[in-house]
């Protein structure tokens, strides 16, 4: 029985590696498809495409790993009454959510995104001077925060009816989008204005890879910014980043204690 | 002996069309997600368009490369709704399969017919308006020729034999079950990688030259990539009859294959004593 069990844990710890594996590949295949036709999409090859990707690797990883559980809250755990055995602790339900489960699998994904990085980086040339990489390096130490905010006002919608799955990937997944620069949607009509700024602010997955890259890469090259555009200024990037990435996790964080107070035991 | 041996599924048909309908809500929030994805997948190919120095780019203008891209979506909508791959993991899962076995009907004919009900739900409430709506904005907005009677008779066929390709490989999926807690995470994989193998992200055309015949001749072309260029009148009537014979026969291959699985499973079912 103890093998039994023990074997289970291993399938597990090998079918996580398979996925990661192969969603990897997944996705350099359809960046590198999608961009074969082109020579680059607003400037970015092929390459800085893929630094970027490596580069939104690392804060989602770490999301992951912290704070992986919130999935199944939102696909039916409180259904099942996980919540009042949450609830009667005396300690923060959201820190007990999220700390109950470590996901060795987000790792992974910051370790392939390190590799991508120098893989892809050393040839694009890119600024490595002290003022750019640390207001970088800053702005990407908050940017798990707002993956986790997107998942945590997502998951709090199932505290009014129980499942909020559906509406939590659909959100979640959209970035899908933010491996492409932002840039790109930004085609010049108003609709194009609207997709940006909805990527740069409301969703903000454009936001974590695309602002702090495009200064870097593209030095003295302004970047639109709402109805006007700003200079990629690197510190000032950093600002916008952890401005966007607090105000998202404070407001999914009110979001989340108010509709804690809708929640009824599902008596179990 | 029975007249009518499909008789005794059509009840399971019956209530996952009727369950379908009460949580019109939950997939109503797909639909959402569709449209999302639909709006900003239209911008990304414009820039890649935009970029590039000619109007076609492997095989595909710009107006066609959208009604690709939005028919794939709205297929895999009605296609890839099937109810085996959660009904087998929970019956798993919660040990409710012995349970199920007991019933007077096949395990996998029964989830499949469940299958049916969903998916019959989902294109009657969602995709037959959804296509209209679509249809009229590519005929009216675009330009673009309103598919042939025929080529929309062929559609239905190959979304038909995608349902059954997808729900035997989702019911063969499910029994990892058995092995792993991560199933969940298995399915999520499986999509994506699926998605990418039919052609949902990226058409076929796009894939080098080596790679494409053989992804013709794999079943996954039959959940994305066949149906949808029968639909747009990409294939000619030769064509049509190639690629919906090689999804009909991965169809009924891979339901007998199902039919197998189920058949071990059982037995594994028995020696765990559950």
């Amino acid at each position: 029985m103890a093998l039994k069990s023990k074997m289970i844990y291993r399938a597990d710890w090998a079918i996580g590696l398979l996925g990661l594996v192969a969603s990897n590949i997944v996705t350099f295949l359809s960046l590198y498809l999608s961009t074969l036709p082109v020579q680059s999409l607003d400037g970015w090859t092929f390459n800085r495409i893929m630094f970027m990707y490596g580069f939104l690797l690392i804060p989602m990883g770490i999301d992951h790993t912290l704070t992986d559980k919130l999935w199944n809250y939102g696909g039916g755990l409180i259904n099942q009454g996980e919540l009042d055995r949450i609830l009667m602790k005396p300690l923060n339900p959201l820190f007990q959510m999220c700390a109950e489960f470590f996901q060795e699998g987000g790792l992974g994904e910051v370790v392939l995104g390190i590799v991508f990085m120098s893989i892809f980086g050393p040839g694009l040339n890119l600024d490595m001077s002290f003022n750019t990489v640390f207001p970088i390096v800053v702005g990407a130490i908050f940017s798990p925060l707002i993956y986790f905010a997107i998942k945590l006002s997502t998951m709090s919608i199932a505290f009014y009816n129980r499942r909020s799955i559906s509406i939590m990937s659909g959100l979640y997944n959209i970035k899908e989008y933010g491996k492409y620069p932002a840039s790109i949607y930004h085609i010049g009509n108003w609709a194009g204005e609207v997709v940006y700024n909805v990527l740069l602010f409301i969703l903000p997955f454009g936001l974590i890879g695309y602002l702090p890259l495009a200064a870097q890469m593209f030095p003295g090259k302004d970047i639109p910014f709402l109805w006007f555009s700003i200079p990629g200024n690197n510190y000032l990037i950093m600002g916008i980043i952890i401005a966007v990435a607090l105000v998202h996790f404070f407001g999914a964080y009110l979001f989340f204690k108010h509709a804690l107070k809708h929640y009824n035991s599902a008596g179990a | 002996m029975q007249r009518n041996p499909f008789k005794k599924y059509r009840g399971f048909i019956k209530g996952a069309f009727l369950n379908f309908l009460a949580f019109r809500g939950e997939i109503f929030t797909w639909v959402l997600q569709d449209v999302i994805t639909t709006f900003i997948m239209v911008f990304l190919w414009f820039a890649i368009y935009k970029e590039s120095s000619s109007q076609i780019i492997n095989g595909f203008a710009y107006p066609q490369m959208i009604m690709y891209l939005v028919f794939i979506v709205l297929s895999s909508n009605w296609t890839s709704n099937g109810a085996s791959f959660q009904e087998v993991s929970h019956d798993i899962s919660d040990g409710n399969i012995a349970n199920s076995l007991t019933r007077p009907v096949s395990y996998r004919g029964q989830k499949f017919a469940l299958t049916l009900g969903n998916c019959l739900g989902n294109f009657l409430i969602f995709s037959v308006p959804l296509f209209i709506i679509a249809m009229l904005i590519f005929s009216l907005g675009l330009g673009q020729p309103w598919p042939q009677w025929y080529n929309i008779l062929f559609y239905l066929v190959a979304g038909c034999s995608a349902i059954v390709i997808t729900d035997s490989i989702d019911f063969m999926v499910a029994q990892l079950g058995f092995l792993t807690n991560s199933l969940f995470g298995i399915f999520l994989i499986k999509n994506s990688v699926f998605a990418f193998l039919a052609g949902q992200t990226i058409p076929y055309s796009f894939f080098p030259a080596w790679a494409q015949p053989v992804l013709e001749y794999l079943p996954f072309s039959g959940l994305g990539s066949t149906p949808v260029n029968i639909l747009i009148g990409r294939y000619d009537l030769l064509q049509t009859a190639i690629h919906l014979g090689v999804s009909l026969g991965w169809a009924i291959f891979l339901y007998i294959a199902s039919v197998v699985a189920n058949h071990l499973m059982i037995s594994h079912v028995e020696s765990a004593g559950g």
